[in-house]
């Protein structure tokens, strides 16, 4: 009888990992497709997905008098906000100045009154329109799930696409590709109690997927067990050094954009063929004493993306990389009576990395309002298409004809 | 479908699965006592269940606001501590239950009207709510919508307790409609900026964690409201939403998909909803009806959420966990009761078989089959490998799938692994 160790293509030892893994899946799962070694060169897109709403006035400031007219208690002095060399309309939100560096090399572009022109201010409508970039619901896969299907690369690995902390997998969403969602990087591995024996056990759990059945939700279940026990074996070595939260979490040092940010580079120095990390992190919906929360939630970003792209280039791999960050609005211009704001519209996204254009593409206006929102001006296909781009393969294609307008990327 | 198997999903669906001997019991009954039993138990002679959070000190953090640095750290840490016991003491309960479908349906509500600790922060505040979906777990709707949207857990949860007349705070106002009531396009966004005047006035009392209405904090200008004019205050929204058209059809259908599972026949679910708005809303004549269309066969595959999953094992074999291999198990498989991810609630279907979901179920039931004893029946038919018993046992009397026999089979002989991987199995990841 096949082992699971077999079945899954992987050699014996206790740490099988990096290129001798992948090479292992590939040997046995794609024989007929030829073995293309793991592109130590491929490019590597990873979105950030800041679920709830970020607030764009707060997060990309203008140094305009009507804004603190919006923002009577919430408006940030002009005085504390991170200036930004050769940019003297807009400041930053004093939290993002770990973000200066990557301005200041010309790697950070930030793209204002981003969105699509759905005018609903729900999360959940506004989410799915984010994640299909299908404003009039046709499409039932994920922008990203759609290049995955299109260029076929993850029907055999699992782990092309990854998804951490969960929230974002429907992005990922495919017809016949695998995703691999992880919610928490650190205890990602299989227990098994005192006393069992490990490989057994685990060898016949894998066996509960063959023969595959017909019912569609028990035959979905079974192909979760391999596709599992795939990630595992490859994943569950890389969570030495994966920030922990402690039990007190003001004592953590990493809020959840810089751990999944830490794991993520892990995965892309792991060289296992990932091109397509998400990262999702919450709390962004700030409708009541904003101010405190949204300089953690900031910080935790703007940390979270210059410790990635420093450890990145310490490994050699920043050039590969480019840094997405979604959300799916923006939020009222003014306060609301709460010391928060409530749901608006367009939003305020960056791009990092080498390979991103630097510079404010775009102004923040708070002069022309749309019913009391920022505008979505600028539809969020324009920075999808440029992640694409930087993917390769079909980018307007999948994006109902829409391209990097702006020229995001660098030539 | 036997009346064992029937009477086998009816106690999957409508509560937590089946201890020892409960399945046995039922089907002595029938499929019509075990729905009656089911739906009204206090007129069928069930015992009384007591309060999951009876002994547990849930107190409020005892500081003001000038309290130092210190102290606030400290509180923050007591009440995160008195978190895991609450959520502890409500598995608890959900795994040793008398009267399981009043337990799911305070879990379906807490999944619908959603309240989280992430933002509560206080444990009390969320069991008191937990105890009024006990309380109205199958009252009629507007009753359980009033009750919600003074609920001091929900005030705080979405920021009622700040929302002034002056400056009125829309977020439990917009999803009220969107997600509790009516669902999108049903509502215009001035219903959400009028229902949102109307809710104001409403705060917590630090001390007592009850909710208070401040007349001086509410704006009482008759608003024009989902087409009905005259709406000032939460008698008149929730009377409001409550007689919408579109109210009926949107907690019917997510009550019938949620047990009958996602597949569930449009046409019947039209049917459901009909007669839900015709009886002014009676959660409890729509459950009987979604329980008498499952036991008449109409019910579908549906996925197996996490913590049901787990309690229908703990309940099966009466393995006790320790909190802390409980609770990390639940976090890494993405469902930790009273930490919702966000106001929409734990999704439904397919997105729980990710690869950490898929590791926490194995890890979990390694961890129950390790407390499992060996007079439990469970253990018992795995040490037999006796695999129709086992399958029985859990509450599945038609058996393992031909894949999962064979899986089994290559553990035989270890008991504790016979019963990890039945629970682990693809078999009971569905329900």
């Amino acid at each position: 009888m096949l082992t699971r160790r077999q079945f899954l293509g992987l050699s014996g030892g206790a740490a099988v990992t990096g290129a001798a893994a992948w090479m292992g899946l590939l040997r046995d799962h794609a024989p007929s497709r030829g073995p293309t070694p793991p592109g130590a060169d491929d490019h590597v897109l990873v979105v950030v997905q800041l679920s709830g709403g970020n607030d764009a006035l707060n997060t990309v400031v203008p140094l305009d008098g009507r804004y603190h007219d919006l923002r009577p208690t919430l408006g940030l002095d002009d005085s504390t906000l991170v200036p930004l060399a050769g940019e003297s309309t807009v400041g930053l939100h004093p939290a993002l100045a770990p973000l200066v560096p990557l301005w200041e090399a010309g790697q950070l572009a930030i793209v204002p009154d981003v969105g699509f022109a759905s005018d609903s201010r729900s999360h959940f409508e506004s989410l799915d329109v984010w994640w299909s970039a299908s404003p009039d619901h046709t499409e039932q896969t994920g922008w990203l799930g759609r290049w995955l299907d299109a260029t076929d690369l993850a029907s055999d690995n699992p782990l092309v696409a990854i998804a951490l902390g969960g929230g974002a997998v429907p992005a990922l969403r495919s017809t016949r590709s695998q995703a691999t969602a992880v919610n928490d990087l650190a205890g990602f591995d299989l227990k098994v109690p005192p006393g069992s024996d490990r490989d057994q056990l685990t060898d016949a759990f894998a066996a509960t997927a063959s023969p595959a059945v017909s019912e569609s939700l028990l035959a979905q279940a079974q192909r979760s067990v391999t596709s599992a026990l795939r990630a595992v074996d490859v994943l569950a070595s890389t969570q030495s050094n994966v920030p922990v939260e402690g039990d007190d979490p003001d004592a953590a040092a990493a809020g959840p954009v810089a751990a999944g940010l830490a794991a993520a580079a892990k995965l892309i120095d792991l060289n296992l063929g990932t091109r397509v990390i998400l990262v999702a992190a919450g709390g962004f919906d700030t409708h009541a004493n904003q101010a405190a929360t949204h300089q953690r939630l900031l910080d935790d970003l703007a940390t979270g993306v210059s410790s990635f792209f420093t450890t990145l280039g310490q490994r050699g791999h920043a050039e590969r990389v480019l840094l997405l960050t979604t959300s799916e609005f923006g939020r009222r211009a003014a306060e609301n009576g709460s010391g928060g704001t409530d749901h608006g519209h367009g939003g305020v996204q960056f791009l990092a990395g080498p390979g991103a254009r630097g510079g404010l593409h775009g102004t923040v206006d708070v002069a022309h309002l749309a019913d009391g929102d920022l505008p979505a001006a600028v539809d969020a296909r324009t920075l999808y298409a440029a992640a694409l781009s930087w993917l390769g393969g079909p980018t307007s294609e999948l994006l109902a004809g829409h391209r990097d307008d702006l020229g995001l990327l660098t030539a | 479908m036997t009346d064992r198997a029937t009477i086998a999903w009816l106690l999957r669906r409508a509560g937590f699965g089946m201890a020892p001997g409960e399945l046995d019991q039922a089907v002595a009954d029938g499929v019509t006592a075990t729905i009656d039993r089911l739906v009204d138990p206090d007129g069928h002679g069930v015992a009384p269940a007591p309060d999951p959070w009876d002994g547990v000190d849930l107190a409020l953090p005892g500081i003001g606001p000038g309290a130092s640095a210190q102290a606030r750290r400290a509180a923050r840490q007591d009440q995160r501590d008195k978190a895991l016991q609450a959520v502890e003491a409500w598995l608890d309960h959900l795994v040793t239950t008398p009267r399981p479908l009043h337990d799911w349906m305070a879990w379906f509500w807490h999944g619908h009207f959603v309240s989280g600790l992430d933002k509560v922060k206080a444990p009390f505040l969320l069991v008191q709510q937990l105890r009024t979906f006990r309380s109205l777990a199958l009252a009629p709707l507007p009753q359980l919508v009033r009750a919600v949207t003074a609920d001091p857990a929900m005030l705080v949860y979405l920021d009622g307790a700040t929302s002034t007349g002056t400056e009125p705070n829309e977020n439990y106002g917009r999803e009220l409609l969107e997600l509790f009531t009516l669902g999108l396009g049903n509502y215009t966004e001035d219903d959400v900026k009028a229902g949102a005047r109307a809710l104001t006035g409403w705060t917590v009392e630090r001390g007592t964690g009850a909710a208070r209405f401040v007349a001086r904090r509410h704006d009482a200008t008759p608003q024009h409201y989902l087409g009905a004019d005259g709406v000032q205050d939460v008698d008149s929204v929730v009377a409001t939403v409550t007689a919408h058209r579109a109210c009926a059809p949107f907690v019917a259908g997510k009550l019938a998909r949620a047990i009958l599972g996602p597949g569930v026949d449009s046409g019947l679910v039209d049917d459901l909803a009909r007669d839900y708005a015709s009886s002014g809303l009676d959660t409890r004549a729509l459950v009987r009806a979604i329980l008498e269309a499952g036991a008449a066969g109409h019910g579908t595959e549906a996925v197996s959420q996490p913590v049901p999953w787990l309690v229908a094992a703990q309940r099966a074999t009466g393995a006790v966990l320790p909190a802390r291999v409980r609770l990390a198990g639940l976090r890494s498989a993405g469902q930790v009761p009273m930490y919702p991810p966000n106001v929409a609630g734990w999704p439904s279907g397919t997105s729980w078989f990710g690869a950490s979901t898929t590791v926490a179920r194995f890890d979990l039931a390694g961890a129950v089959a390790a407390h499992t004893a060996d007079a439990n029946p469970c253990m018992a038919a795995a040490r037999a490998f006796d695999l129709d018993a086992l399958a029985d046992a859990l509450g599945r009397p038609d058996g393992f799938t031909p894949s999962t026999r064979t899986a089994l089979a290559e553990v035989r002989g270890d008991a504790r692994a016979v019963l990890t991987i039945a629970l682990a199995s693809p078999d009971l990841a569905v329900t």
